[in-house]
């Protein structure tokens, strides 16, 4: 099962501890029917086995043949037990044939020019475009019948999936630079291969080893079943099954053992393959947006809301590894656009992203409040959560190409939430699109309703979904990074954009941004966050004029036009510590060039004066002195 | 309209190329193998003239080359050559037995799309929860049952035991539509089962894939709901994935259905190759060699031109 059925709350290292224990125990029993199927070989003669008796036919289960005896009188558990082993080895003969072969065509194709991997390639997939059965039969064909032949044929078949995948791995390895720089210092091919290549290739091949051994045991029954791997009376799984539907009418529970045997055999296979592949699968937990847009819309209850669009108050929000957003307080004034500043992993968009009921799953809001335009967010219901979403709130995301539907026509997006959501007709619908985009400036709207979001640029594309936003008519606009994805002169114009209509219409913005030149350009406030909690706020020109936090001093100095106070930050080393560690004091401090013991020493309050506030102590100090004429205390 | 045209005309050339590099290969690959069709043909007791009479008739004599240029020359105007075998125009013997094997496949696929693909989506959309372990459990469980095994036990309790359908053979449609239709039950059921449960697993896969995705947390944004979002969005984009898991499954359901045929007792085009196989019928062989391989291109590209139709961005690249 491919990074799935899991349960809701498994955490990522609890699922994978249980594939590995699936991985084990999958193995495990493998080996031991294997191991079983031996033993029988060494203590059950092959006569008793193969012996035909004819007074004993069709014998029913019972106490001389636990499991009966099949039309030629022949005991079917001695059968099926010395069947196992016959399978086991013929599979195992297949895949190392397909080792042996394989792997050094492939090594040896991907070693080789660009001349010889193209025509070789071709010939390799239009083998590989060939069912596998029918390549077998030709195998058959020239080489005869018989278990060693069959087998020979079914591994020269694997043999080019490997080629395939071990062509595929040299290629890549070939051009890694640790490799390159290997070759250019003279190392030789035949090192290269041993030292560099084959070691990569294992773990490749060991996934595709468990897709193929399963593959083997059901071509392998296939032939035997046909009668030409292991040849009657020999018993093997396949010739069992063939005896057993020749035999069908009389004594139908014949089907049975063999049968189940091979389904335990290709089901603990599946299992253990599964298990691997999902081990190495890079995405761990499935995602689940859609759950947020569960319910039915409603209409508004209707709220008194104030001045203030968007209120974030004292917001904590929770994963599975603890607090990412701790105690945050944000508003945004009508018509007011609000920077929300930060290094990724501070916090910012998981914030942000609370007031469009749009957290990822499993983040959840533990504390505070959120409320638009009046409305509480916090354990408002989903048919609430969507109606927010179609009126007040619009969001523009960082990447507007891939948050665009790959099959959609620019239209669609435009028109499809109009349409369901706010019951306008198609036609009304593409008039207000065309209207919408000549508001955000797109020059030929008919033409750009047609395209694919593949076929626009990404400012043009980010254009679209800034039309998109306003299709409901919002109130709040959330843009996260808006910019960041587009080319450095097409940012401003997009912010420019931004502004001119927030001055046409009024909505409020909030700007998540890790750019203080963003900051500078467009915010009439800003929030500072590190970590997890907000460090500074303020008028704009006053935190850029009069930083008080060092964390907002050091991302002033990162601007380039601040080069001159670089020398003064350079203390400012390491990362960002994660918002789940708990910390006794200043979340900044172990990168803080000023820290002293007091900082760390307990909780930094957040404290105000005349709307520039911030989470600093010494800052906090210095200002005391000020106000406090004389007293200098002793500063950090 | 333009770009799809572009898309097959481009993509038939690399089709016939695969299929004659296949049968070449083939060709090739069995040319050791001692050529004598006289033990079929003629019987043991033939006069050393009337072999030599047929080596000339069917050029055996002549250089491998020769043999093979022949051959080539002849199947570029549509001619595959004469059995060694059975001395039947090979074309005739696969144009007789496509029929049954066509049947079987295009049945089968057809069921297995819509019990897969239905049971995949469904799981999706309940992902993680009772219904979609249930279905899951059995993809897995479905995946691990041989056809054949399948097929038997259909057979013994449908057809031996309850007398419901037909044990085996193939009525061929124009004979009669409702026994063409009762002789394909079984068979497509034991065909389809594993397959669906394959394409089952990689549908609840592409599915849940596209439900992680940018645009699905954008039209979340939007205010849409779950299932408009689901059905007017998602499914289509899973839809592209699905299409080429349903192109590669053909492969392998190619090769079962030489199985069920087998099973029961379908005079279909995989009886001709295993027999091919056995008596060392080169020509045939080449012939089903083609034919498969035919039927994968021409799945591969009826997939391409779908997912470029579905996938705009795909037709682009392509």
């Amino acid at each position: 099962m491919k990074g799935q059925a899991g349960r809701p709350a498994a955490s990522p290292r609890g699922r994978r501890r249980r594939t590995r224990r699936q991985i084990r125990i999958g193995a495990a029993l493998l080996v031991l029917i294997y191991v079983v199927g031996l033993v029988a070989t060494f203590t059950i003669s092959s006569e008793s086995a193969t012996e035909q008796s004819l007074t004993e036919r069709l014998a029913p289960p019972g106490r001389d043949h636990l499991l009966g005896t099949d039309q030629y009188g022949r005991d079917l558990l001695a059968r099926t037990l010395l069947a196992i082993s016959v399978d086991f080895h013929a599979v195992l003969l297949a895949v190392a044939v397909a080792v042996v072969i394989g792997v050094p065509l492939g090594v040896l194709i991907g070693m080789g020019g660009p001349w010889f991997d193209r025509v070789t390639m071709r010939v390799v997939d239009a083998f590989l475009s060939i069912p596998t059965l029918v390549v077998v039969m030709v195998a058959v064909a020239s080489l005869g019948q018989g278990l060693v032949n069959t087998a020979l044929g079914v591994g020269f078949s694997f043999s080019l999936i490997y080629a395939r995948i071990a062509r595929t791995e040299t290629l890549n390895i070939k051009n890694e630079p640790f490799v390159m720089s290997a070759r250019q210092s003279g190392v030789g091919r035949a090192r290269l291969v041993g030292r560099h290549i084959m070691p990569t290739l294992a773990r490749p091949l060991i996934v595709e080893t468990a897709v193929i051994l399963r593959a083997g045991f059901m071509l392998q029954a296939t032939l035997s079943y046909f009668g030409l791997s292991v040849q009657p009376p020999h018993p093997s799984l396949g010739n069992l099954l063939r005896d057993a539907q020749e035999a069908a009418v009389e004594a139908p529970w014949q089907v049975l053992p063999a049968g189940l045997v091979l389904v335990a055999i290709i089901l603990l296979l599946n299992l253990t393959s599964d298990g691997i592949s999902d081990l190495l699968a890079v995405s761990g937990t499935p995602r689940r947006l859609l759950d947020g847009a569960r319910g039915r819309l409603s209409r508004l209850p209707e709220v008194s809301s104030g001045s203030r669009s968007l209120v974030i108050e004292s917001v904590t929000i929770q994963v599975d590894e603890g607090a990412v957003v701790r105690d945050v307080s944000i508003h945004l004034e009508r018509g007011e656009v609000v920077a929300l500043v930060g290094e990724s992993g501070s916090g910012k968009t998981m914030t942000a992203m609370s007031a469009a009921g749009l957290l990822p799953p499993g983040a959840e809001i533990v504390a505070g409040q959120v409320q638009v335009n009046g409305h509480d967010l916090v354990g408002a219901s989903p048919g609430l959560m969507r109606s927010l979403r179609s009126a007040d709130v619009g969001v523009i995301f960082q990447n507007p190409i891939s948050a665009m539907n790959p099959t959609w026509r620019v239209e669609k997006h435009l028109t499809f939430p109009s349409v369901v959501l706010r019951g306008l007709t198609r036609e009304q619908a593409r008039q207000r699109a065309v209207d919408l985009l000549g508001e955000v400036g797109i020059a030929d709207p008919e033409g750009c309703l047609r395209k694919y979001p593949h076929e626009l640029s990404g400012g043009i594309a980010q254009r679209v979904m800034i039309a998109a936003a306003l299709a409901g008519e919002p109130s709040v606009i959330i843009a996260d990074e808006p910019t960041s994805a587009l080319d450095s002169t097409v940012q401003v114009r997009v912010l420019d954009l931004l502004l001119g209509l927030r001055a046409t219409r009024h909505f409020s913005l909030l700007l998540i941004t890790h750019s203080m030149g963003v900051v500078a350009h467009a915010a009439d406030r800003v929030y500072v966050m590190y970590s997890g909690e907000i460090v500074e706020s303020g008028a704009v020109s006053e935190v850029l004029g009069h930083p008080e936090h060092p964390y907002t001093q050091a991302l002033l100095a990162a601007v380039p036009q601040n080069r001159m106070r670089e020398r003064e930050l350079k203390g400012l080393s390491g990362s960002v510590p994660r918002p789940t560690r708990e910390l006794p004091g200043c979340r900044f401090a172990e990168r803080c060039p000023h820290v002293a013991a007091a900082c760390t020493a307990g909780r930094v309050p957040f404290v105000e004066r005349h709307g520039h506030a911030s989470r600093c102590l010494r800052a906090q100090l210095e200002s005391d002195v000020f106000a406090v004429e004389g007293r200098r205390g002793d500063l950090p | 309209m333009v770009y799809l045209a572009r898309l097959v005309i481009g993509r038939l050339g690399s089709s016939l190329a695969v299929l004659l590099i296949a049968a070449t290969a083939t060709f090739f690959g069995t040319a050791f193998i001692d050529r004598r069709p006289e033990s079929y043909l003629l019987g043991p007791t033939a006069s050393p003239e009337s072999v030599q009479l047929l080596h000339e008739k069917l050029g055996l004599d002549d250089p491998l080359l020769v043999q093979y240029l022949r051959w080539l020359a002849g199947a570029v105007q549509g001619d595959l050559g004469t059995s060694w075998a059975s001395s039947q125009a090979v074309l005739d013997l696969v144009l007789s037995r496509l029929p049954a094997t066509l049947s079987i496949v295009i049945g089968s696929m057809a069921l297995a799309i819509l019990v897969g693909v239905g049971l995949g989506v469904l799981a999706a959309l309940h992902q993680s929860r009772a219904t979609d372990r249930l279905i899951s459990t059995g993809f897995t469980v479905g995946h691990s049952v041989p056809e054949f095994w399948l097929g038997i036990l259909l057979v013994t309790a449908f057809a031996l035991h309850w007398s419901l359908l037909p044990a085996t053979g193939y009525v061929p449609f124009g004979e009669s539509p409702t026994e063409w239709a009762r002789s394909l039950v079984l068979p497509c059921v034991a065909l389809a089962l594993p397959v669906a449960a394959t394409l089952g697993r990689h549908s609840r896969s592409a599915v849940v894939a596209q439900l992680g995705q940018d645009y699905v947390r954008w039209s979340v944004s939007t205010g849409l709901g779950r299932r408009t979002i689901m059905w007017g969005a998602v499914l289509k984009n899973a839809l592209t994935t699905v299409v080429a898991i349903v192109a590669l499954q053909m492969l392998a359901m190619l090769s079962l259905s030489i199985v069920v045929e087998r099973v029961f007792a379908i005079q279909g085009m995989g009886g001709l190759v295993l027999s091919a196989a056995l008596s060392q019928d080169i020509p045939v062989l080449m012939a089903g060699v083609i034919v498969y391989g035919a039927i994968v291109v021409v799945t591969n590209l009826v997939a391409d031109v779908l997912q470029a139709t579905l996938n705009p961005r795909l037709g682009a690249a392509s």
